[in-house]
C-alpha cells in the first residue's frame, strides 16, 4: 500500500469514528428525545405533548419565567460587566490589575460552589443577613434571598464575565485616533462616548447579551437552590423527571433547546461582526483620566462594592470550611474553627469518594474531549468538503444544548440497551457522567484546539522538512509543541468545567459515580455546611493548582 | 557545488496556470535570481525545487539527478523563508542546531557548528535569546545560519530582505553576496525588487504570468531587454512605437518598437527634436524631466553635477538620442 493510500485509509477511519461518536452521543439522543415527544403510546405521530405543555399554566409560566430571568440577567450583567470593563480598561483607576484578576476568576470557578457560598451568606440563616438583622436590631432579615430576585442576584454576580471580557477586548481595540479626531472637531466627552465609543462596543454587547441569555435560560443550580419554588424550564424538567413524566420532560427539553438553538444561531451570526476598524493602522488606546473628583469617588465606590460582593463568597467558602457546623447553628458567626472538616474528608473513605470520583471522571472526560477535538480540528482544517463542514456544524451543536436538556436526553436514550452502543445501556453506569461531561465541553475544547491549529504557520512545517525532519519528527518536535498551549487550554477548561459540574450530574449520577458537586449540595441539605465548604475549597485548590501548572509550562511566543 | 536544471516545468492551481514550460539552468556556485511581479510564479518554482509542490509536468534535476519525486527532507536543499519561519518555541541555539539534531549529530559537534555559524553571522552573544527578542535583521541572520548548518547542496532565499528597512536591506544584501561568494554554494534568490536583483545576482530570470521572459546577467537584462515587459520592469524606459519614430528623428530604424532609457536622451543645444517640459522630478543626484514630444510622453534624466541648468515646466528644450543605446524590441 502506498503512502497516499495509507493516508486516505487513516482519514477514512477517522471520519467514520468521529461521525459514529457524534451520531451516537449527540444526533441520535436528540432525535430520539424529539421522537418520544411526538409519538403516542399507540405508535401514531401526534403533537399532543406540545399542546399539553402549552395548556398547562405551570409550564407556560415556567417558560415565561425562564425568558424573564434570561432578559433581566442580561440587563443586570450588562450593567455590571460593562461598567467594570470601563472602570478597569477605559479609565485610569487604582488596583486595576488586581480587580481584573478577581473579575476573571469567576470564569473558572464552578457555579454551584458560588451559589452555595451565596446561600451561606445571604439566605435567611446566612451570615450577612443575620449580621444586618442583628446590627440594625430588626425583627426579621432585611431581604429574602430567594425567588426571582435571588436568582437574578446570583446570575448577575456570576454571569457578568462575558460582558466584562468582550467589552474589555473592544476597548483595547478602540482606535484612539478616532477619539482624537472627534475631540479635534469639537466633540464633547459625552458626544465622543455616544458617537464613537458606544457604536464601537455595540457588537461586543450584542454577542455578550446572547451568550449570557443562553447561559441564564439554561441555568439550573441557582433556580434549584435559590429559586424556592420559582419555576424555570430547567427545574421543571427535573420535576417532570422526578414525577416520572418522561414524555413531558422530553417536551420541555425540546422547547428549551429550540430557544437555546435560536439564541446561539443569532450569536453565531453577530459574533462574526465584532471589532472592525475603519483605519488601516489602529492607534493604541490610551486610558482616560476621570477629572471630576465626585465622579471619581462614585465610580471607585461602586466598583469596590461590586468587587466586595464578588469576593465575599470566596472568602466565605474558605472561612466556613474551617468552621464547626454545630457551633455556627447557634450563633451569627461561627465561633469555633478547626481542621476537623478536612480531617473528615481525607480520612473517611465515604466522604472522600465523591472527590475521587470527580477527579477521575473529569480527567477521563478531558482526555477524551481533547482527543476528539484534535481529530476534528485536523479534519476540518485539512479538508474543505461537505463532510468536514458537517463535522464543524455538529461539533458546535452541543453549545446549544443546556445541561438539564442533555441530562434528560441521555436518560431517555440510554436507559435501555442500544444497538449503536453494541447492545449496552449507559444509565446507571460510571461512564454516563463521563460521556455527558465530554458532550458539555466538546465545543469549547474543539474551538480552543481549532484556533491553535489554524494559527499554526505552515512555513514552520516546511522549514522543518527542509532541514531534514520527517513528517513524524515535524509533528512531534514542531507542530505539537507550538499548538500545545491551545490543546492544554481546552483540556484545562474541560477539566475545570467537569470538576464542579452540577446540573447534568444531578440528573445522571448514581451510587458508583456520585460527584463532588452533588456531595456538596447533599452535605448542605444535611446541615453539614462545613463539609460542603471543604469540598468547595478542594475543588478551587485543585482547579487553581491545575491552571497554575499549565501556566508555568507555557512558554510565551 | 551543484548544478540545478528545471526542464519543461508546468504547474496549475484550480485550472489557473501558474507556471508554463519553464526551462532554467543554474550553474554550480552561482547566485541566480527569480525576478518578477507578485503572482508571476517565481515562489511556486522555488517551492517545486524545495519539494513542497509537485509540478504537473516536467522535471527538476540537481547534478543530473532527477529529484522531482524526492521528498523535501531528502533533497539537501535549505530555504530561508520570507518571514524566516524561526521556530517560536526554540531559542537561537536550538533553531540553528535543529537540522543537525535531526541528522543525529552529537552534542559536541552541534555546539561547535552552531557557534561557528553564529560567529560568522555576528550573532555570538545570541545563543540563548528567544526568537521574539530579536530584531528583523537578527532573525534574518538566524534563519540563514539555520539554513547553512546542514551543509545544503543548494540554498534558497525567498524574498529574505523584504521585511527589513531600506538601510538594513542594502547592508544585508552586500553581506549576503559576500557570504555566498565565500561559501560558493549554489543559491537561488527570489525577489520582486529589480534593483535588488541587479545588484546581488550572477544571473537573473525575469518572470511574468508563469513564463520566463528573459534570462541573462543583470547587465544583459538591463542593456538588452528582449521584450516590452523586461524593458519596462527592469529600470525606467521610454517605449516608442514605429509610427512616432519620425518625431524622435529615428526614421531610419527598422523595428516595430524601441526602448530608450531616460539617461540616453540628452538635453543639448544641437538636439535633433524639440520637447516641452511638463514636470520636473528633482532627485538630488539627478533631475528627471517629464517631457512631451509631439504628444508622446517621454522621460529624460540629467545627471546633476551641481552646475547644470535646471529647466522649468513649460520650457521648450532640444533633445538628442544616443543611437547606440536604442534597444529594438520584439
Amino acid at each position: 500500500m502506498t503512502g497516499v493510500k495509507t493516508k486516505k485509509a487513516i482519514n477514512f477511519v477517522l471520519y467514520i469514528l468521529l461521525f459514529y461518536l457524534i451520531i451516537v452521543f449527540i444526533i441520535y439522543p436528540i432525535t430520539n428525545t424529539f421522537w418520544q415527544t411526538i409519538i403516542t403510546g399507540s405508535g401514531s405521530v401526534s403533537l399532543v405533548n406540545y399542546s399539553t405543555f402549552f395548556s398547562m399554566p405551570v409550564n407556560t409560566q415556567a417558560l415565561k419565567n425562564t425568558l424573564s430571568v434570561g432578559l433581566v440577567t442580561v440587563l443586570c450583567c450588562m450593567a455590571v460587566g460593562v461598567f467594570m470593563a470601563f472602570f478597569v480598561h477605559y479609565y485610569k483607576t487604582s488596583f486595576d490589575k488586581t480587580i481584573n484578576t478577581i473579575l476573571l476568576s469567576s470564569f473558572i470557578l464552578p457555579g454551584v460552589i458560588i451559589v452555595i457560598a451565596f446561600i451561606q451568606l445571604y439566605s435567611e440563616t446566612g451570615i450577612i443577613s443575620q449580621f444586618l438583622k442583628h446590627i440594625f436590631d430588626l425583627e426579621d432579615v432585611p431581604f429574602r434571598f430567594s425567588g426571582f430576585w435571588g436568582i437574578i442576584f446570583v446570575h448577575t454576580l456570576t454571569q457578568y464575565v462575558f460582558f466584562y471580557i468582550n467589552t474589555s477586548i473592544a476597548i483595547k481595540y478602540l482606535d484612539y485616533s478616532l477619539i482624537e479626531s472627534a475631540r479635534g472637531l469639537g466633540a464633547s466627552g459625552f458626544k465622543v462616548f455616544k458617537d464613537i465609543i458606544i457604536p464601537h462596543i455595540k457588537p461586543a454587547i450584542l454577542t455578550s447579551s446572547l451568550m449570557t441569555f443562553a447561559l441564564a435560560i439554561s441555568s439550573f443550580s441557582a433556580p434549584y437552590l435559590v429559586g424556592r419554588g420559582y419555576r424555570m424550564m430547567s427545574t421543571q424538567i427535573l420535576q417532570s423527571k422526578m414525577n416520572n413524566q418522561m414524555a413531558m420532560a422530553s417536551t420541555q427539553v425540546i422547547i428549551l433547546m429550540i430557544v437555546s438553538v435560536i439564541t446561539m444561531m443569532i450569536y453565531t451570526y453577530y459574533s462574526k461582526k465584532q471589532f472592525s476598524s475603519s483605519s488601516a493602522k489602529i492607534k493604541k488606546f490610551k486610558r482616560v483620566e476621570i477629572e471630576n473628583p465626585f465622579i471619581k469617588v462614585a465610580f471607585h465606590s461602586l466598583a469596590f462594592m461590586i468587587i466586595f460582593l464578588i469576593v465575599i463568597p470566596l472568602v466565605g467558602i474558605f472561612l466556613l470550611s474551617f468552621a464547626d457546623s454545630s457551633s455556627w447553628m447557634m450563633e451569627i458567626f461561627p465561633t469555633r474553627f478547626s481542621f476537623d472538616n478536612y480531617t473528615k474528608v481525607f480520612t473517611q473513605g465515604r466522604i472522600l469518594a465523591p472527590v475521587k470520583n470527580s477527579l477521575v471522571m473529569s480527567l477521563i472526560a478531558s482526555i477524551v474531549a481533547t482527543v476528539i477535538a484534535i481529530a476534528t480540528s485536523y479534519i476540518i482544517l485539512k479538508y474543505n468538503n461537505f463532510l468536514s463542514r458537517l463535522l464543524n456544524f455538529f461539533i458546535l451543536l452541543p453549545m446549544a444544548i443546556p445541561a438539564s436538556t442533555l441530562g434528560i436526553v441521555m436518560i431517555t436514550t440510554f436507559n435501555e440497551k442500544r444497538l449503536l452502543l453494541f447492545n449496552n445501556s449507559l444509565v446507571g453506569t460510571f461512564s454516563i457522567l463521563v460521556v455527558a461531561y465530554v458532550i458539555l465541553s466538546i465545543t469549547i475544547v474543539s474551538r480552543s484546539t481549532y484556533t491553535a491549529f489554524s494559527s499554526f504557520n505552515r512555513e514552520y512545517e516546511f522549514a522543518s522538512r527542509n532541514l531534514g525532519a520527517s513528517k513524524f519528527q515535524t509533528l512531534r518536535k514542531i507542530f505539537f509543541p507550538i499548538v500545545s498551549i491551545g490543546i492544554i487550554n481546552g483540556f484545562a477548561l474541560c477539566y475545570m468545567r467537569s470538576l464542579g459540574e452540577y446540573t447534568v450530574s444531578a440528573l445522571l449520577y448514581g451510587v458508583f459515580n456520585k460527584p463532588v458537586s452533588i456531595a456538596m449540595v447533599n452535605a448542605l441539605h444535611d446541615f453539614d455546611a462545613g463539609i460542603s465548604m471543604t469540598y468547595g475549597v478542594i475543588i478551587i485548590i485543585v482547579g487553581i493548582t491545575f491552571l497554575s501548572l499549565i501556566n508555568l509550562s507555557e512558554k510565551p511566543f | 557545488m551543484s548544478e540545478i536544471c528545471f526542464k519543461y516545468i508546468s504547474k496549475s492551481f484550480d485550472e489557473i496556470t501558474v507556471l508554463k514550460d519553464i526551462n532554467i539552468e543554474v550553474k554550480s556556485g552561482e547566485l541566480f535570481t527569480f525576478l518578477g511581479p507578485s503572482g508571476c510564479g517565481k515562489t511556486t518554482l522555488l517551492r517545486i525545487l524545495a519539494g513542497f509542490e509537485k509540478p504537473d509536468s516536467g522535471t527538476v534535476e540537481i547534478n543530473n539527478e532527477d529529484i522531482t519525486n524526492l521528498i523535501p527532507e531528502k533533497r539537501s536543499i535549505s530555504m530561508v523563508f520570507q518571514n524566516y519561519a524561526l521556530f517560536p518555541h526554540m531559542n537561537v541555539f536550538e533553531n540553528v542546531g535543529y537540522g543537525l539534531r535531526i541528522q543525529g549529530v552529537n552534542d559536541k559537534k552541534v555546539k561547535s557548528k552552531v557557534a561557528y555559524l553564529l560567529k560568522m553571522l555576528r550573532l555570538e552573544s545570541f545563543h540563548q535569546r528567544d526568537i521574539n527578542e530579536l530584531s528583523g535583521g537578527e532573525q534574518q541572520r538566524v534563519a540563514i545560519a539555520r539554513a547553512l548548518a546542514v551543509d545544503p547542496k543548494v540554498l534558497l532565499l525567498d524574498e529574505p530582505l523584504s521585511n527589513l528597512d531600506a538601510k538594513l536591506r542594502d547592508e544585508t544584501r552586500v553581506e549576503l553576496r559576500v557570504l555566498q561568494n565565500n561559501l560558493g554554494i549554489s543559491t537561488i534568490f527570489v525577489t520582486h525588487d529589480q534593483q535588488e536583483a541587479m545588484s546581488i545576482s550572477d544571473r537573473v530570470a525575469v518572470f511574468n504570468e508563469g513564463r520566463v521572459m528573459q534570462t541573462g546577467s543583470p547587465e544583459d537584462i538591463y542593456n538588452y531587454p528582449e521584450n516590452e515587459f523586461v524593458a519596462t520592469f527592469i529600470g525606467e524606459s521610454n517605449l516608442i512605437d514605429k509610427e512616432f519614430f519620425a518625431s524622435f528623428a529615428l526614421g531610419q530604424i527598422k523595428a516595430e518598437k524601441v526602448c530608450i532609457r531616460p539617461q540616453d536622451i540628452k538635453i543639448c543645444d544641437n538636439g535633433e527634436f524639440l520637447g516641452k517640459i511638463v514636470n520636473i522630478d528633482f532627485k538630488g543626484s539627478s533631475v528627471n524631466y517629464h517631457c512631451n514630444v509631439d504628444q508622446v510622453a517621454v522621460k529624460v534624466m540629467q545627471v546633476n553635477s551641481g552646475t547644470i541648468n535646471i529647466f522649468k515646466p513649460g520650457e521648450l528644450v532640444k533633445l538628442s538620442i544616443d543611437k547606440k543605446a536604442i534597444k529594438k524590441l520584439r
